[in-house]
């Protein structure tokens, strides 16, 4: 076992882990139950958390390598995933909810990193995020409709 | 309409947006014991021998159990109503394993490594026996697949377990083959459609524990809570009092969750133990041990006048149910009554044999069995049309069903609700059908294509789903409604509380519901066969007048009155429209000194199951150097009755379309020839990803069912039917080449000649 | 807390029982040099592994993660992401946005943010849309051992204990252009190709073959010609992907429309 700190939806946490413990894992052990998992091969997107700023796969990512990073998972966004979750549900779109957190934290990466986002755009940032429910459709939607909003009051 | 007919988010959205911990995982206690299991590398074997000492040695390693430890009574683990068509053609662990991934040996352990080291060090010996892996070769092959003497069927649909048989049939009306022998045209047509996973994003999961009763609680990811205590019952050998089974917020199921995969390894962990127990099914034993699409090979004759009027159609499907039977005698008969039925045909014949073979246990995929037989019927449809030299949109015109008609291949029932015909007018009309114009090449040298097909479905199982609702009137005047039906994201607490409110004369928000606990909910047969809306709705509006009654009848006796008195919203009126009560003081006056209890349950079950009738139409782009086919455009028209949450309803379509899209172009189950399936992550297995799905446009045209709550019928099934056939034909305008067999990938398109 | 039987967490995944995190590549070159060590780049696919290693050696600390660009090349740290590849402007400028044309289908964002060029031509994976890329770029393989090799022939080497640092890729005014094609958005590709009109002529790289990516020369002088040659040269094979057939008629096509764009 091994100690590791790391900054968590602006708290410093600390834990111990197995050497071998992935960012998802422990991020379940904190609690973070928003933090889904899908499957063994990095390819759903469902266990997204952002790592000093970046969306990760953090089934993917070793906790060992998070010493003194700033880690964010949707319980740190809450205010904003209601915002948003908004749009979406009004769109029908939220469905059976598993993939939600994980595209949701993507959406917010990537309003960080990309300016008045087109259809095209956002196709391309949230295509890692995998839905089975939605065909996608009223995912984007939803989000064109929220940056629109948001851009409105700005 | 107040309620009906409004996109009102979902009741529980603001809990999956923001990630709240509500699914099954999330909610096992600390301390639960994890629960493996070992799987067969062999496709076809009998345990010979199976040493567990070194494994239950291990440290943290509780327990090891193998076909010694579990009862001999055989079961199904398909989610239906007893008398369950589906054979009791297995066991929780057997000593003869069936394909690649069957289970032999359970494992409970304190971490989850030490579960893991323990599946390393159990020591099987297997006798390796040969493998039936092609449909095509099951019947009567020297290989017996079922081969214990008390295999056994509830019900008899012709199986017959020693020629690898699990059912077999035939119907009809009239003399198809006289007929056809008579026709000036005749086509016929082998189809072949693959296994498809569902995919949903959460895998199976369960957790059991013991309560304060001494009665085993299940929480599961399932769709069936009440056939799967049930099975557990017959399963475990337990009676059905002692078993609780509770439904948390699930992460999908299309059909997967209507068997009960994994519910019977932590709940025979947790009885031997005494201890709770959580088994999540990793996502590649939810690729190779779980309950996809049955396999299908269809052969369809269709006998017509040059004119195009149809005068008899076959329907022979081959069914591949896999190792077990779960779902197999259900599934096959929706190939042929939901798609026959489509058209004006006095003469058919629909039969069909359902075979076991050494791959994985097919099971309920949206659309049951209707997706591949209108893969089928709706293609042969489309090749008749290039025969005839007749507009495929003009064709279906000519023999189509239509209001007011009996179909005899869907039980002689007759549609009281079909606007399919508008439907056909509408996506035609979004897609921008030009007959005669279905090819186009564009600038860049790339070719689309446009392709139309249709599809009906089922509103329940007629005569056998019971949908049940209780509501009672609550402190304050809220109502609370107990449903059984299980909403899987879907939105079905939503829409039945929309449906209560309407019923009610009162808003959405006073509506408060919950999800399934099978100690408290009315009995419900689940959510499956896109019942739920339909079946469970009209329980709910029947529970609604009856609770209307019940509080219009005590809100006299509490205001000692004679005079009539109307429920307007939060208060009974007098009929000039004065107050005569509030509803929050009835509900006070019913906690005092009062015997009357203001709650009604209702079950409900229909004798017919209207169908919902859809027209999709595909634009496909081919590039016709490497074969690359992009589904541009997809229309859809949908007349699914009154549509009673708009934006939930459109979701299930475009939702139901790109699965199909995914069916189309690229899912497959495929295995090696020693029957190790080849996909088995999510890596190999692709669906569609969000650059994968075009435009994609969705309109109602709504009929009124008058059997159905306010004129609803059914959405969630119907919507995945239309992609194979429409994209098929759009590839074959823009090809000239005809694909017969799912799906069609680049390769095919650029070196198949069609097949 | 669930943490003591996490559901899914264990099933498949690479164990190990020490972690490190040299700060030295002298450090990290004594920890590789032990047999039950393994290095881990961005730690993609960790969980497919089922294999235990005595310990893990992480080379996120060494500085391994810059682009740095000087008046002849352009080096990439091993540890520079697929995504900072593709997202780099100058890198982009140089090749025509070959990088954000090859790197963006591979499975996501969050995907890319993790995997590493270093890892990606360590590996030498068959379906690697860099490996294809960095084939006609006349890129260089830099060892922590002080040795160089040309891309190909780092390709032929087999694997050994060594530290990949980075790669250098040589600037040049050569046009470059990729085409793959995937049987659906953000799965391996079917077959990816790459070329680029250099000085010393014509540079034709296919990947996904599946085998590895392979370089070769073009002597032809037109696109049309440059297909038919390529479909000579190249051997391809058969996966669940797609047939060696299919193949054989892509690489045709696809360099052929590649040289297109830049002859």
């Amino acid at each position: 076992m091994m100690k590791v700190q790391f900054v968590l939806n602006g708290k410093t946490v600390q834990a111990r882990i197995a050497p071998d413990a992935t960012l998802y894992r422990t991020l379940r052990e904190l609690g973070c139950k928003s933090v889904k998992c899908g499957c063994e091969t990095s390819s759903c997107g469902l266990c997204t958390a952002i790592v000093n700023g970046k969306p990760v796969l953090s089934c993917s990512l070793l906790t060992a390598r998070c010493e003194g990073a700033v880690v964010e998972t949707l319980e740190g966004h809450r205010a904003e995933a209601e915002a948003f979750g908004a749009f979406l549900a009004a769109r029908g779109a939220d469905q059976c909810g598993f993939c939600n957190p994980g595209f949701i934290l993507n959406l917010i990466a990537m309003q960080r990193e990309t300016v008045h986002p087109t259809r095209a755009d956002v196709d391309r940032y949230l295509a890692g995020n995998l839905c089975r429910c939605s065909g996608f459709v009223g995912q984007t939607d939803a989000i064109m409709a929220y940056l629109e909003s948001k851009g409105g009051q700005a | 309409m107040k309620t009906v007919n409004k996109a009102f988010p979902k009741k529980d959205s603001q809990a999956l947006v923001t990630g709240q911990p509500v699914y099954t995982e999330d909610l096992a206690p600390e301390g639960c014991l994890c629960v493996r299991i070992l799987r067969s590398p062999h496709a076809h074997a009998r345990i010979v021998g199976i040493d567990t000492e070194k494994a239950m040695k291990l440290p943290g390693v509780v327990g090891v159990y193998t076909y010694r430890d579990v009862p001999k009574q055989r079961f199904t683990i398909a989610g239906q109503t007893y008398p369950e068509f589906s054979p009791y053609d297995r066991l929780i662990l057997e000593n003869k394993v069936r394909f690649v991934g069957d289970a032999v040996a359970i494992v409970a352990a304190e971490t989850a490594e030490a579960a893991e080291e323990a599946l390393a060090a159990v020591r099987v010996d297997y006798e390796v026996l040969p493998a039936v892996l092609d449909a095509r070769e099951a019947v009567d092959n020297a290989v017996v697949i079922h081969d214990e003497s008390d295999w056994s069927a509830l019900v008899d649909t012709g199986g017959d377990p020693a020629r690898n048989l699990c059912t077999h049939g035939s119907e009809g009306a009239g003399d198809p083959d006289a007929v056809l022998a008579s026709c000036p045209v005749t086509l016929e047509r082998t189809y072949h459609t693959k296994a498809n996973q569902q995919t949903m994003m959460e895998t199976f999961r369960t957790f059991t524990e013991m309560d304060c009763y001494g009665r085993l609680n299940v929480t599961s990811s399932t769709q069936v809570p009440f056939h799967v205590r049930r099975i557990l019952s017959r399963a475990l050998g337990i009676p059905k009092s002692d078993i609780r089974v509770i439904k948390p917020r699930i992460g999908g199921g299309f059909g997967a969750k209507q068997t009960a995969v994994c519910e019977m390894y932590p709940a025979f962990v947790t009885l031997k133990t005494g201890r709770p127990a959580l088994l999540v099914y990793t996502r590649e034993e939810s690729m190779i041990a779980s309950s996809p699409r049955h396999e299908m090979i269809i052969t369809v004759r269709i006998g017509a006048e040059t004119d195009g009027t149809i005068r008899a159609m076959t329907v022979y499907t081959l069914s591949n149910t896999g190792a077990y039977g779960d779902h197999g005698p259900t599934t096959v008969g929706l190939s042929g009554h939901k798609t026959i039925s489509l058209y004006r045909i006095p003469d058919f014949r629909f039969s069909y044999d359902v075979v076991y073979t050494n791959r994985m246990a097919a099971g309920a995929y949206r659309g049951y069995g209707a997706t591949q037989g209108t893969f089928a019927v709706e293609s042969a449809i489309n090749e008749l049309a290039a025969q005839l030299k007749i507009d495929p949109g003009r064709l279906r015109e000519i023999n189509m069903v239509r209001q007011g008609d009996v179909m005899p291949a869907y039980y002689g029932e007759r549609t009281d609700s079909c606007a399919l015909d508008r439907c056909l007018d509408r996506v035609r009309e979004m897609i921008g059908w030009h007959p005669g114009e279905l090819r186009r090449v564009m600038p860049d040298g790339k070719v689309r294509g446009i392709g139309l097909a249709m599809a009906m479905q089922g509103s329940g199982i007629s005569g056998v789903d019971v949908g049940s609702a209780s509501i009672s009137l609550c402190d304050g005047g809220f109502y609370m409604l107990r449903i059984g039906a299980t909403d899987m994201g879907t939105g079905c607490d939503t829409i039945l509380s929309q449906i209560a409110a309407e019923a009610l004369d009162t808003s959405f928000e006073r509506i408060a519901v919950r999800g399934v606990d099978t100690d408290s909910s009315p009995y419900d047969s689940g959510s499956y066969a896109s019942s739920t809306t339909y079946v469970t709705g009209m329980a709910v509006v029947r529970a609604a007048q009856q609770l209307r009654e019940k509080m219009s009848s005590f809100a006299a006796q509490v205001l000692h009155t004679d005079a009539p008195l109307v429920l307007e919203g939060d208060r009974f009126c007098y009929e000039d429209g004065r107050e005569a009560i509030a509803l929050s003081a009835l509900a006070d006056a019913s906690m005092c000194g009062n015997r009357v209890e203001l709650s009604a349950t209702v079950s409900h079950s229909s004798p017919t199951s209207p169908p919902p009738f859809m027209a999709g139409a595909a634009e496909v782009e081919v590039d016709p150097e490497t074969g690359g086919c992009r589904v541009v455009r997809y229309a859809a028209a949908v007349d699914c009755g009154t549509v009673i949450n708009p934006a939930l309803a459109r979701v299930q379509v475009e939702g139901g379309i790109v699965q199909g899209i995914g069916m189309t172009l690229y899912e497959n189950v495929t295995y090696g020839s020693r029957g190790l399936p080849r996909e088995r992550s999510l890596m190999q297995y692709r669906i569609p990803t969000r650059l994968d799905v075009g435009e994609i446009a969705v309109d109602f045209v709504s009929s009124y069912e008058p059997s159905g709550p306010y004129g609803a019928k059914s959405i969630g099934e119907i919507v995945i039917n239309t992609p194979a056939p429409a994209i098929a034909e759009a590839i074959c305008q823009a090809t000239g080449k005809r694909f017969r067999e799912l799906p069609v990938m680049p390769q095919h398109i650029l070196m198949e000649e069609g097949k | 807390m669930v943490g003591k039987c996490a559901g899914m967490e264990k099933e498949a995944c690479m164990h190990f029982r020490q972690y490190y995190r040299p700060e030295t590549l002298d450090e990290a070159m004594k920890l590789a040099a032990r047999r039950s060590n393994r290095i881990i780049g961005g730690g993609l696919w960790l969980r497919q592994s089922r294999r235990t290693y005595g310990g893990v050696i992480d080379l996120s600390a060494l500085g391994l993660d810059k682009m740095e660009r000087t008046d002849d090349s352009f080096r990439i740290g091993a540890m520079v992401t697929l995504r900072q590849a593709e997202t780099d402007g100058e890198l982009n400028r140089m090749t025509g946005g070959a990088f954000s044309y090859m790197l963006s289908p591979v499975v996501g964002v969050q995907f890319r943010n993790l995997a590493t060029i270093g890892g990606s031509v360590w590996g030498r994976f068959g379906f690697s849309d860099v490996l294809t890329l960095l084939s006609v770029l006349g890129c260089m393989v830099e060892l922590a051992s002080g040795k160089t090799f040309a891309l190909s022939d780092f390709i032929a080497q087999p694997y050994d204990r060594d530290i990949l640092t980075g790669i250098r890729i040589p600037v040049c005014d050569c046009r470059v252009a990729c085409r793959a094609i995937r049987n659906s958005a953000t799965d391996f590709p079917v077959l990816s190709v790459a070329v680029a009109a250099a000085p010393d002529g014509l540079r034709v790289a296919v990947g996904a073959r599946p085998g590895v990516a392979m370089m070769r020369l073009c002597p032809e002088s037109t696109p049309q010609q440059a297909g038919q040659w390529a479909q000579e040269v190249f051997p391809v094979g058969s996966n669940m992907r797609a047939s060696a057939e299919y193949r054989r008629e892509l690489v045709r096509v696809l360099v052929r429309r590649a040289s297109e764009e830049v002859l």
